[in-house]
């Protein structure tokens, strides 16, 4: 690009087109995050169900490797990713707050579990998840992901009046919706979709 | 009537890098460079005088022993980002 004179339709073309590109780039890394853990959230979910539902109660502990899984592609991910990034987003903060905010108030959850009480961690749990996607996707404008945490939200209703076995069911659905398919999206996209 | 617009502003590269770097906390010369495609000598020329006149900062150091220059915007640029929009908009009629 030269440092050519413009118009003022030109000026307007050019921020359009500028702004565009540098939202796309944060966007590729979240991608593989959405994917990554709502890939392991639904398998675990999946699996739980399985667990309970045909009586395998043996194995649900070997389910939680999951995370221990997602953990470290997290993280070798979050390496490689660094050294290779050239930008930094005012949108990063945001993710990492936000999502270090509800793992600590899942691991809160979970951790009272027994006060809480089975029948409503999973509830509680993907009413925390739902206002990460909620809050990410409205902030960042991204349709897929709002509408992803209003349907966990729905799925929390439901699921206070279900089943143990069918509320992992539903957990899997909610994080289908609100995590997995919108990481499909962003990363098929690698662009914004607005909702205003 | 308009208010006449930020000559450092009106202009192409200049504008192209204000409007990343608006959208983007902090940038690298080299993604400045790729995404402008502006030769190195220009883009260099024309961040200086948005940094002489306080739009941007730009940080200088060293990323496996090469050296790495860091831009980011200064709330002064991001004013006048702003207002080089409201007056483009007004100078459109687009209010």
């Amino acid at each position: 690009m030269a440092n050519d004179k413009i118009n003022e339709k030109d000026s307007l073309e050019i921020i359009r087109s500028m702004v565009t590109i540098a939202r796309r780039e944060h966007s590729a890394g979240a991608a593989y995050y959405y994917i990554l853990w709502g890939a392991i959230v639904m398998f675990f979910s999946i699996a739980t169900f399985c667990c309970l539902q045909f009586n395998m109660l043996a194995w649900q502990p070997y389910t939680y490797m999951l995370f221990l899984v997602g953990g470290i592609l997290s993280m070798i991910h979050s390496k490689k990713y660094d050294k290779e990034e050239k930008t930094a987003s005012w949108f990063d903060d945001l993710y990492k707050y936000v999502w270090i905010a509800i793992s600590i108030g899942l691991g809160l959850t979970w951790a009272f579990v027994g006060v809480i009480g089975f029948s409503n961690i999973i509830p509680i749990s993907l009413l925390l998840y739902g206002m990460g996607a909620f809050i990410t996707g409205g902030v960042i404008r991204f349709y897929p992901s709002l509408v992803g945490g209003i349907i966990c939200f729905l799925c929390v209703i439901v699921s206070f009046n279900v089943g143990l076995a069918l509320q992992s069911l539903i957990c899997a659905f909610a994080v289908l919706c609100a995590h997995l398919i919108p990481g499909i999206l962003m990363k098929k996209s690698n662009k914004l979709h607005t909702y205003a | 009537m308009p208010n006449e617009l930020d000559p450092l502003l009106h202009s192409q590269l200049r504008l192209s890098v204000m409007s990343l770097l608006v959208s983007l906390k902090e940038a690298e010369f080299t993604y400045l460079k790729e995404t402008t495609k502006a030769t190195a000598g220009n883009l260099s020329v024309q961040l200086d005088k948005l940094k002489e006149a306080g739009y941007i900062e730009i940080a200088k150091s060293f990323k496996n022993n090469y050296p790495l220059t860091k831009c980011s915007i200064t709330p002064k640029g991001l004013k006048a980002f702003e207002q080089y929009v409201t007056d483009i908009k007004n100078y459109l009629h687009l209010d």
